[in-house]
């Protein structure tokens, strides 16, 4: 038992894919300027790691080593495209907020680096827990930068309006440079800063 | 076992076989949902005409089936830009696309105009939106051209009297969030209700920045003069090629009365 | 006299004693008045027989003729502005205490004392752009300001991060709180300046290792964080002078929208012709920021940097042909119709007049801890800045001002050429020596 919460929780802060093994970075820049894209996008990733972690350990008996990557690219690809299917269906505003990067996460590391360091070794359910938990290590870091870059560069948060700004008569000047990609780059090194003072371990020298 | 699974039968076996049920899998979904992403597409523009034409307002929640309901006070025209005539209304009129047929030749026509795009459709759509009493509400002209970074898709409406603008929005661009993005601020859009279009018979509405606005003028975006500029070379221009169909407009209206 | 205090007071700043937190400020005090008694223990690199302080001191009194030109220019803009509009000074004092934020007291204070003075011969203040003094003094009150926020909250970090690691302030920071405001134009609210310095003197400098580890230069790191942060009030296409309501192009910003045209008009609408016009930008009576409008007063510092050695003549060398030559360039192919765009048609000589070229070139890009060292290298770094500066402003008319960006630009490549110097110069000795 205690395996599978392992899984699920080691990858939040012990094991970050973000903030440790520092992938799927450029999708923490492109959709982060709002928190209600960035929870999308973080629910999309875990669901799609976790099912195709799932799929991937499950075959993996079966899968000839020449075709592995090809195989499980095939398989990951085909759950990106359904969950964006799903989301120009359910969720049309956000999907064309996010427009190309839904697809994109397609090569997003994170998704190969698990399904070739974990679901190729390990039986399916613990995969599964390890894709959910490598899911909310993303979404966590995800949802951080959001918050930030939403507060700070637009005055809202979920699109309501906390610091009205300038612009629309109020007092608040919005920092612009939040709503560029380079602001997600500080932010994640501020965050990397934190995380490491208190895990001192995940310094590399 | 290994050696098995690495012959060359099981390969190509493993790889049939992921591949076929993986695009089952991805096309029974696309296939299945198909339907309520074109409803979706086709809501979400039908919504900005209605945004366009006033008969809707910004950030009101409409159902589907009210929109639908709206969308009868509208009447869809195509208009051939030379001449101003309609050549169609109703459904044949909404079959027409100008983003297809701007990159289709011998449906185009080039454009010398600096609002950096090539070409246009021959022929361009007009939606006139009725009042209460079946009369001209607003005609909506929709514009396309290029900001700072990006194409810019929006909406002219002019009101009644194919002058004053009753609203401007633009609802697609990729311009710098906070500078040139401003244009999708409806505070912005706000000061181009009730401005002139024409002066004479040239457009004359434009962003400007500073002291001297008239009944022209619409105040700039600050630090965003190239977006404003885009802005007004598109909004020039549109108004120029629907020129020929509002003047008959008019006149037609007139004769209908 | 002096000395023994500072004697006296030193035990009370070593380890163990209460004081000792403010150990780097004593250190600093201590230094700053005599020469450090401390000499380099263990193996060093020595690049200069110039102490960081000497060098630091010759660096601020180059830049002093601009620090004196921001202040004149700054209320000599504004006389001229407010006589043109007929602007006056601002009377009374709020009486809300809301108003006290927006409260413009350079204008009121200005007011009071031009009152004041009245009567007192060549001391009397008016506000009229020919009387220098008054300009000067008017314009003091928008730089000091501004000056002092960006040196005691810097100072403040560097004083954390000194505390936080044991090591002294590093004198560097001085010059870095002398630049960054004359790169700032005259309206800059002050709170803006205290994140903008933060941001130069933490993610710019400490993070990578504090003084002469930085790669970015943190007054130009600051100020391009300004630029991004809050384009609105320094993008640089409307007027910077601090006149209440009014808002004008400058000329860079003008040249940039209309090329030759623009600059053309601003020099009829002042009834000069091109050439004073651009004698006037020469000299620096032109609107911009503070401390860059004067191509004079840097080429002044330009000298005194190269005759001591400190400033490297062939970066700025390098520079300047980079730059010319691509202006010319550009030139060239708009007076020749194969492209349209009226920014490449202004003149080369304009080029070096307007914006921040002159101050970049000699005050930025010649910053030995994030330019290139090697020599070949310094000719290359020259040129790439020189070029992209040119680039930037005729092409890519969305950010007005290209000193900065291709400075910053700059200062990431140097290592680069730096190595690759370096290894032509193994392989070419590899070959002598076989």
């Amino acid at each position: 038992m205690s395996h599978y919460k392992e899984a699920i929780l080691d990858p939040i802060f012990k094991n970050n894919p973000i903030a440790l093994q520092v992938l799927g970075i450029c999708s923490a820049l492109a959709v982060t300027t709002k928190l209600e894209t960035a929870i999308t996008m973080s629910l999309a990733v875990t669901a799609v790691v976790a099912c195709s972690n799932f799929v991937i350990s499950a075959i993996r008996n079966f899968i000839p080593d020449s075709i592995r990557m090809i195989v499980q690219m095939v398989v990951i690809a085909s759950f990106v495209m359904v969950v964006d299917q799903i989301l120009k269906a359910y969720a049309f505003e956000i999907s064309r907020q996010l427009s190309v990067f839904v697809g994109l996460i397609i090569t997003n590391c994170i998704l190969m680096g698990r399904a070739e360091a974990f679901a190729m070794k390990n039986p399916p359910v613990l995969s599964f827990c390890d894709g959910i938990g490598n899911g909310l290590g993303y979404s966590l870091v995800l949802c951080v930068l959001a918050t930030v870059r939403e507060l700070v560069g637009s005055g809202k948060l979920l699109g309501f309006v906390l610091l009205p700004t300038v612009n629309n008569g109020g007092w608040y000047q919005p920092w612009g440079l939040m709503l560029l990609a380079p602001s997600a780059f500080f932010l994640i090194g501020f965050f990397i800063w934190i995380l490491r003072t208190f895990r001192p371990e995940q310094i590399e020298d | 076992m290994s050696e098995k699974k690495d012959s060359i039968f099981r390969t190509f076996l493993v790889a049939f076989l992921t591949c076929a049920l993986c695009s089952v899998f991805v096309s029974s979904a696309a296939v299945v949902l198909r339907p309520i992403q074109q409803r979706n597409q086709e809501l979400f523009k039908n919504k900005n005409i209605l945004l366009a034409c006033g008969l809707m307002e910004r950030g009101e929640k409409v159902s589907a089936d009210d929109v639908v309901r709206r969308l009868e006070n509208v009447r869809v025209l195509k208009v051939n830009l030379a001449t101003g005539d309609v050549v169609a209304t109703g459904e044949e009129a909404k079959q027409y696309d100008e983003r297809t047929a701007a990159k289709t030749a011998g449906e185009s026509v080039e454009i010398s105009d600096p609002v950096g795009l090539p070409t246009r459709g021959k022929f361009g759509t007009v939606y006139v939106a009725l009042d209460a009493n079946g009369k001209t509400g607003r005609i909506v002209l929709p514009i396309v051209g290029k900001g700072l970074w990006s194409i810019l898709y929006g909406f002219l409406a002019l009101d009644a009297d194919a002058n004053t603008i009753g609203s401007l929005i633009f609802y697609d661009h990729g311009e710098t969030a906070g500078l040139g993005g401003e244009i999708e601020n409806p505070n912005w859009q706000k000061g181009w209700v009730g401005k002139k279009a024409f002066k004479g018979d040239v457009p004359a509405v434009r962003v400007v920045k500073g002291p001297g606005m008239d009944e022209y003028s619409v105040d700039g975006i600050s630090g965003a003069t190239l977006t404003d500029n885009g802005v007004n070379h598109t909004v020039h221009y549109w108004l120029k090629q629907y020129q020929p169909f509002l003047k008959k407009f008019m006149e037609e209206g007139e004769n209908a009365k | 006299m002096l000395r023994k205090i500072m004697d006296k007071i030193e035990p009370w700043f070593e380890k163990g004693k209460p004081l000792h937190f403010a150990w780097p400020a004593y250190d600093a005090m201590d230094t700053f008045l005599y020469t450090s008694n401390v000499t380099t223990k263990g193996s060093v690199q020595v690049r200069d027989s110039l102490c960081l302080k000497r060098l630091m001191t010759t660096v601020m009194i180059a830049v002093a003729p601009c620090v004196l030109m921001a202040m004149y220019n700054t209320g000599f803009q504004s006389f001229q502005l407010m006589e043109k509009m007929g602007v006056p000074f601002v009377g009374s004092l709020p009486d809300s205490c809301c108003g006290w934020f927006s409260f413009p007291w350079q204008s009121w204070l200005m007011g009071q004392l031009c009152a004041w003075t009245q009567g007192w011969g060549f001391l009397a203040l008016s506000p009229n752009p020919t009387n220098w003094l008054a300009c000067f003094v008017y314009g003091a009150m928008y730089f000091l300001p501004v000056y002092i926020v960006t040196f005691v909250v810097g100072i403040l970090w560097e004083w954390a991060f000194a505390a936080f690691r044991g090591h002294e302030i590093n004198e560097g920071f001085f010059v870095t709180s002398l630049l960054l405001p004359l790169t700032l134009p005259a309206t800059i609210p002050l709170w803006q300046v205290a994140i903008a310095i933060t941001f130069g003197v933490v993610v710019a400098k400490e993070l990578f290792g504090g003084t002469g580890r930085n790669f970015l230069n943190p007054a130009l790191a600051a100020r391009a964080f300004l630029f991004f942060t809050f384009s609105q009030q320094i993008v640089g296409d409307t007027i910077w002078v601090p006149v209440d309501g009014v808002t004008a192009a400058t000329p860079l910003g003008m040249a940039l929208t209309d090329g030759m045209n623009g600059i053309r008009q601003l020099a009829f609408q002042q009834n000069l012709t091109e050439m004073q016009y651009w004698f006037n930008a020469f000299f620096g009576l032109i609107p911009g920021s503070m401390g860059e409008t004067s191509a004079l007063c840097c080429l002044i510092g330009a000298a005194l940097l190269v005759y001591t050695g400190i400033g490297s003549w062939r970066i700025m060398s390098s520079l300047l042909v980079g730059a010319m030559g691509t202006a010319f360039l550009f030139y060239f192919l708009y007076a020749a119709g194969f492209v349209t765009n009226p920014t490449m048609g202004i003149f080369p000589h304009w080029h070096f007049v307007l914006g921040g070229l002159a101050f970049g070139m000699v005050f930025m890009a010649t910053d030995p801890v994030t330019g290139s060292m090697t020599y070949t290298g310094q000719y290359l770094y020259g040129f790439l800045i020189g070029f992209v500066i040119i680039l930037v402003r005729a092409v890519n008319t969305a950010y007005p001002e290209g000193v900065m960006l291709a400075i910053l630009f700059g200062n990431v490549t140097a290592p680069l050429i730096d190595y690759f110097v370096v290894q032509a110069n193994i392989k070419r000795r590899e070959l002598r020596n076989v």
